[in-house]
């Protein structure tokens, strides 16, 4: 074991001697380096765009999505789409006014860029119509008639032809009082292929629309995926206020906890340093920013600070002990080195651990946090040093650490009862406690949304206000499963395709959480009742093909493809909760298991819901994935490094039930797993794995000097532990403001990222020297043999 | 996940067995948990028992006067449109491909007695016994040996198209005998409780083939069919001879209903009162939505229609009631003091009395 | 080729060019060498010496004036085909830290001059002080081990020649967390370097009046016990990294020449045998 270990160990320790040559003997060249590097990064970074996609954010590997991405030049209207519902506060539709405004609304969107104009539909564009039997056969217009003049007689005509046009639910309200615009957009132009610009889009949709038409008595209603990015995109700016007040308050408690200006100011200028460097490598190798990486330059922050202020500590340290500046610093960077190198390592390679998910969000996510952990290996691990050699500490922080040096007490003696065998087996004793509070919680975590609407944003939000209106006043839920039903060319209409649909939909109106659906069958079965002058009796497919074909003259946009090869089966549902979806695809599958054949396939999914189910199934599995790539890579890298099993433990444990704590509290909170919080425990293993770290090794320098484990101990804290809990308190104060934030994504994040970076301190502070009393006696005792006899 | 495998496995294995997609007259009608949403076409009331018949060939049955519904086995999927039920055992449902349906069981389990394969086949041979009876008399009518033999040929293409006819009405006078109509003038009548069955188009007056909706037989024994473009028929033998009788609409009827007189119920609104069904007097309404169904009790009326149309008759006319949705409804019962409608939306209850400031 | 005995003094009007040229004249007196004077400053050649210069003529020694060169180096490399000095003694300058493209002249003196080099900044003798010798036993290399050995070696024959104590002294690596305890326990890492130090000097039968070990970096350690010890002179050995490495990776000698305030006697690599024979003889 130990003979790999130090092959392993042996280049890490000799390229130290290498770069620590290389930093300091020619400090001003590396600087200047630094600063053109950071004055080229801020310019790249100053130029980064958010960048979100439909696409990026489903998993495009997965069959379901990988269906809809064949089928998608067919399926227009069901990839992404806003819905705009125009309302009366007082009064009804029937109205001279309000069908103008209406009017003008459905024009405004017409010219917005990005919108499938042809799909459009409100009761004003010409694909609305109504249709009705008479005595002579099928009639039928669109809604707004051509003579339509505003007068009391054409709104009552207007009035007759939406009843008679079977919108009410759909673009009319139930109640009349608001008509809605169904707005299909392009995720990519078809002729310019310029990807859509969420942000811009929406700005322009507040701007042309809500700002403009909203009055007395005209309320604006918005939703739909464009509307949600757009919104987080613009809570960005909140984002970063909360970032700003998180890196004030660091600011304010690092100063009074180290008492040194250069101390405070250094460290957080080179992790703000890496935060750019970040953001200028994002942006030159292509990124933008997503609303779901927008924590990540947070994230690089902390563990930056986590990192400055443990070599900050080390330099005062050794001022106090009379080295020069540029002394200090080198000898600082020299002991910090491999303990460094391996947090940031396995934090980096962690990360990278993410791409394994197939949903590229995350995979970008992953690239950005690797970015930003390589980036402080630079910036805080090299740079930091370099600044502290020219700056030094400054007199307070030297007297303090001379200070405490030769203090004989410390109330850290408290926690080296931890390091005993009665404290350790009580600590140990008490976190199985929790293992088990943490896996009897963490049963009820659930994957996907559990709330309706955008739970990114918070309840009371405008947009989920708005959600809950539409979702009150019409009968098509937002929420949408769309099965696609492939046959052979020009077979999607025959009567054993439609009659099988029919039969399909029965079946699947069945599973609770399915309100309605509709299909061509639908179609087909009430044109053929209409041309039996609207009577229920026809309501059928019928035998005769010539019949059909009648019933099928016109289709609705969306229903059917070009060449009859594809009916969609929309599935309205009642919610995108996790079950509901799962009853809904196992539904479906044993469907298609029964009925599937060479003529005809149901394939799944299309529609927000059915990307939902396919998210939700790849989160699944890939939880527990990523856990065993990121605690498996961590693990191997501190076992590189110790070269010791019973390291590793005394580190991960700590880790783990972090995590699984986590987990639990996610539970309770009623937070999901879902692309948004997946990468959370896993970041959150690597902004912990520091502190175990720097621990074990400052514990280590200890030990392997012959002292007791209790006194080894309590000598780490007063120098390492001191830093880790400080740095602990100060980034969890930082973070748990972000409870306010009107974003409920980032607030969930402050509460999930406080009770890590708390628990993680606590785990390394009182379990790690608890798990290394109880495992490392051994070691203890030949180490102290090994030095005596040197002494000898 | 692995049980998920051996399933699939088993049935995959076990597929031969299974059709991949029979027919929807050889495949039995799915259970729903919805059925009551279902779409519904015809009610009827049993002494103890209310059935509702409707599409995929969900036949419902409630013991609690609509307030829970149980779906029946019914070994067709296709949409019935309606059903008639001559005692608390014997009734017989009727629907689309030429369906009907026996239950001698009170509505729990039914049976196919014919479909639309054996209607074309049954059609064909009495035209063909028709002609050659015709044929061979003395003195053969030339116009009516035309068309019998057009009509012969217009059945020999309809077996060829296979069973796409649907039967729209059905009505029984006790178990044995009883008739059902349809589209495109189909009409066939049983004496022996639906084992075999009678073509009797070549003997309406139909000449246009038009669909004939809606059956009834009045207090005086008289059976009249009511039909598509204002089609009015009547026979004074129980259905061996008709005669046509002057409509007083073009469009078309989908009901007739006896109440204090012949009621005849129309497109668009159109109603229409005969005491002796001869000369008939148009009663107007203020709704013009088409007429669907009409619901008897205790000597009152009621009417159902498109649109959530419901209509009581009171003193001063028809009164519009309002209905519990906006659906179009197909027929109604009257059950203990509410009506029982069925319709686009299922099964709706309404209170019979009117509320206080009811519409 | 063995050196001539001859010594080169480079001298200008900095405040340490009259201590350079005092110096040079006691070695030369005491080795029995002959000097080169040549005047390397900016100002009017030998202004301020002509007192120095009459000394010098009244000593006995051989000594005679050369040219007033613009660039040492280009001179040296010119002589060096026909003629080895034997030692190059310079006033140091004052400060080699100011910003420039350029190294300083000292550094690159140290870098490109053949032979040993000698800074002088003490206006003390030699006689009755201390001499440093600073080596790095714990670099395993053979190269660096001839190197440790010349600097030893060159230091004992001063120290023995100028009648002055022969300390060591050696600066350890500082301790790495995480690594192998002997690279992370002070105690091993001091008790590593204290036995290196003891087995150089058993191979080359010296007894230094004492070794200091301690800890690093070597441009923290070695002025600090130079001061502690009131040294008169550091011997030290250079790898004379020019060019782009020299740039990067310097040199360890280059760097103690501001914090020290003896004379500084720099070895470049690659002495050691000439020097032995030389010194000790055969």
């Amino acid at each position: 074991m130990s003979g790999i270990g130090s092959n392993l160990l042996a280049p890490i320790r000799a390229s130290e001697q290498l770069i620590e040559r290389l930093l300091f003997n020619s400090r001003g060249l590396v600087l200047a380096l630094f600063t053109l590097l950071t004055v080229w990064l801020l310019v790249q970074a100053s130029q980064i765009r958010p960048d979100a996609s439909f696409v990026k954010m489903i998993p495009t590997q997965h069959p379901y999505v990988a269906n809809f991405l064949d089928y998608r030049d067919d399926l227009s209207g069901l990839g992404n789409s806003i819905r705009v519902v125009v309302a009366a506060t007082d009064g009804d539709i029937f109205d001279a006014d309000y069908q103008q405004t209406l009017k003008q609304v459905t024009d405004e969107l017409f010219f917005i860029p990005g919108v499938d104009r042809s799909a459009l539909k409100s009761i004003w564009t010409p694909n609305v119509r109504w249709t009705e039997v008479t005595e002579e056969g099928f009639v039928g217009g669109p809604v707004i008639p051509a003579e339509y003049d505003g007068s009391a007689e054409s709104l009552e005509q207007v009035r007759i032809n939406i009843l008679r046009s079977g919108q009410v639910g759909r673009l009319v309200a139930n109640d009349f009082r608001s008509a809605m615009i169904q707005v299909p957009l392009f995720d990519k132009h078809p002729e310019t292929g310029e990807k859509l610009n969420y942000q811009q889009f929406s700005a322009q949709v507040e701007k042309l629309v809500r700002d403009k038409y909203q009055r007395d008595g005209i309320r604006i209603h918005i939703t739909g995926f464009a509307k949600i990015v757009g919104d987080l995109i613009d809570g960005a700016v909140q984002v970063a206020i909360f970032f700003a007040i998180a890196l004030g308050v660091t600011l304010v408690l690092l100063f009074l906890y180290s008492g040194s200006v250069t101390g405070t100011l250094i460290p957080l200028a080179c992790s703000l340093v890496a935060v750019i460097w970040q953001l200028g490598l994002l942006k030159t190798l292509g990124y933008g920013l997503d609303p779901y990486s927008m924590l990540v330059p947070f994230l690089v922050f902390a563990i930056g600070v986590s990192h400055g202020v443990q070599i900050v500590n080390t330099i005062s340290l050794e001022a106090g002990q009379g080295a020069d500046k540029l002394t200090a610093a080198q000898r600082a960077f020299r002991a910090i080195y491999i303990p460094g190198l391996t947090a940031l390592l396995s934090d980096g390679i962690g990360f990278v651990t993410l791409m394994v998910i197939q949903i590229q969000v995350i995979q970008d996510l992953a690239v950005a946090a690797a970015l930003g952990v390589a980036v402080i290996i630079l910036t805080n691990l090299l740079l930091l040093p370099l600044l502290m050699s020219y700056a030094g500490v400054g007199r307070r922080a030297i007297e303090r650490a001379r200070r405490s040096a030769s203090q004989p007490h410390s109330r850290w003696q408290l926690l080296t009862v931890f390091a005993r065998p009665a404290g350790a087996w009580s600590a140990v004793a008490v976190a199985g406690l929790f293992v088990l509070i943490g896996l009897y919680a963490s049963q009820d975590l659930k994957i996907g949304d559990l709330d309706a609407g955008a739970p990114e944003l918070r309840a009371d939000s405008r947009y989920n206000q708005d959600n809950a209106f539409i979702t009150a006043n019409y009968s098509t839920s937002s929420d949408v499963f769309v099965v696609m039903v492939a046959t052979g060319k020009e077979q999607c209409s025959r009567f054993e395709t439609l009659t099988l649909v029919d039969r399909f939909q029965q079946y699947l109106t069945n599973v609770s959480g399915v309100q309605s659906s509709l299909s061509l069958a639908d179609v087909s079965e009430r044109v053929t009742a209409g041309l039996n002058e609207g009577n229920l009796k026809w309501r059928s497919i019928s035998r005769n093909q010539y019949v059909i074909n009648a019933s099928l003259s016109y289709v609705p946009a969306g229903l059917m493809n070009s060449s009859c090869s594809l009916l969609p089966v929309i599935l309205f549902l009642d919610d995108h909760k996790a079950e509901t979806l799962q009853r809904v695809t196992e539904a479906v599958g044993s469907f298609a298991d029964r009925h599937n054949s060479d003529n005809i396939q149901f394939l799944m999914a299309a529609g927000n819901a059915g990307f939902e189910a396919a998210t939700n199934e790849v989160i699944g599995t890939a939880q527990y994935e990523m856990l065993l790539w990121v605690y498996g890579v961590v693990s191997l890298l501190c076992l590189a490094t110790f070269r010791s099993l019973r390291t590793v433990i005394c580190i991960i444990v700590p880790l783990a039930l972090t995590s699984l704590l986590c987990q639990a509290l996610m539970a309770r909170l009623g937070i999901g797993v879902k692309v948004a919080t997946l990468p959370v425990i896993a970041l959150g293993v690597g902004i912990g794995v520091d502190y175990g770290i720097y621990i074990y090794s400052k514990l280590s320098t200890y030990l392997v000097q012959g002292y007791a484990l209790p006194r080894a101990y309590l000598e780490t804290l007063r120098t390492t532990g001191k830093s880790v809990a400080f740095t602990g308190m100060t980034l969890a104060i930082g973070v748990v403001l972000w409870i306010f934030s009107p974003i409920a994504f980032q607030a969930d994040m402050g509460i999930l990222l406080t009770f890590m970076f708390l628990w993680n301190m606590l785990g390394a502070l009182i379990l790690l020297p608890a798990l290394a009393c109880l495992l490392l006696p051994k070691e203890v005792r030949v180490s102290s043999k090994e030095v005596s006899d040197a002494v000898q | 996940m692995r049980i998920r495998t051996i399933t699939l496995l088993l049935a995959w294995l076990a597929a031969p067995l299974v059709s991949a997609q029979a027919d929807r007259l050889e495949t039995p009608a799915q259970p729903s948990s919805r059925a009551a949403q279902a779409v519904l076409t015809d009610i009827a009331r049993l002494p103890q028992r209310l059935v509702a018949v409707g599409e995929q060939g969900t036949v419902l049955l409630s013991d609690s006067q609509g307030d829970d519904w149980r779906q029946a086995q019914v070994p067709v999927s296709v949409l019935l449109t309606a059903v008639s039920f001559v005692d608390d055992q014997y009734g017989w449902a009727v629907g689309h491909d030429g369906v009907v349906l026996h239950s001698s069981d009170g509505g729990t389990s039914w049976q196919r007695q014919l479909t639309g394969d054996r209607i074309n086949q049954l059609r064909v041979e009495q035209l063909q016994q028709a002609l050659a009876e015709l044929e061979n008399a003395d003195s053969p009518d030339e116009e009516q040996l035309e068309r019998l033999q057009y009509a012969l040929d217009d059945a020999e293409l309809a077996r060829e198209d296979g069973p796409s006819v649907p039967l729209l009405d059905v009505w029984f006078q006790d178990r044995n005998t009883g008739f059902v109509i349809g589209g495109y003038g189909l009409i066939l009548k049983t004496t022996d409780s639906g084992q075999s069955w009678q073509s009797l188009d070549h003997r309406l007056p139909n000449p246009d083939r038009f669909h004939l909706n809606s059956l009834l037989a009045d207090s005086r024994g008289r059976l009249w069919i009511a039909g598509e473009a204002g089609l009015l028929l009547r026979s004074d033998d129980l259905g061996e001879r008709w005669q046509a009788v002057d409509s007083p609409y073009e469009g078309s009827w989908f009901a007739m209903a006896e109440q204090q007189g012949l009621y005849l119920l129309g497109l668009r609104g159109h109603l229409f009162h005969s005491e002796d069904g001869e000369d008939w007097q148009p009663v107007e309404l203020a709704q013009r939505a088409t007429l669907n169904g009409a619901i008897r009790q205790d000597g009152g009326l009621w009417l159902v229609g498109q649109g959530g149309l419901l209509l009581e008759r009171t003193a001063d006319g028809f009164v519009s009631r309002k209905a519990p949705v906006r659906r179009s409804f197909s027929a109604g019962v009257a059950s203990g003091e509410q009506l029982i409608l069925v319709g686009e939306g299922g099964v709706s209850r309404v209170a019979m009395a009117a509320r206080e400031g009811a519409k | 080729m063995l050196f001539s005995k001859r010594i080169l003094v480079a001298l200008d009007d900095s405040a340490h060019g009259l201590r350079a040229l005092t110096r040079a004249r006691l070695i030369a007196e005491r080795m029995g060498a002959e000097l080169e004077l040549v005047w390397i400053g900016a100002g009017e050649p030998w202004h301020g010496y002509q007192e120095a210069l009459e000394e010098l003529a009244d000593s006995g020694l051989r000594w005679q004036r050369g040219e007033t060169v613009d660039s040492l180096e280009r001179m040296i490399r010119q002589r060096w085909q026909q003629d080895h000095f034997a030692l190059l003694v310079k006033g140091c300058d004052q400060r080699h830290d100011q910003p420039s493209l350029l190294a300083p002249r000292d550094w690159q003196l140290l870098r490109d001059t053949p032979c040993p080099v000698l800074l002088v900044k003490n206006p003390a003798r030699w006689a009755g002080g201390r001499i440093l010798a600073a080596i790095d036993p714990l670099n395993e290399r053979e190269s660096a081990d001839r190197h440790n050995q010349s600097v030893l070696l060159m230091a004992a024959c001063i120290a023995q020649q100028a009648g002055a104590e022969l300390h060591t002294v050696c600066a350890t690596l500082a301790p790495m967390w995480g690594a192998e305890p002997k690279h992370q326990a002070p105690a091993l890492i001091e008790q590593n370097a204290r036995q290196a130090v003891e087995a150089l000097l058993d191979r080359l039968r010296l007894q230094p009046y004492a070794n200091h070990i301690g800890e690093g970096p070597p441009h923290f350690w070695i002025p600090k016990v130079a001061k502690q010890l009131d040294a008169s002179l550091v011997v030290i050995g250079t790898h004379a990294r020019g060019g782009l490495k020299g740039v990067l990776l310097g040199n360890t000698a280059e760097q103690v020449l501001d914090k020290l305030e003896t004379d500084i006697m720099v070895l470049r690599p690659g002495l050691a045998d000439e020097l032995k024979t030389l010194l000790v003889g055969d």
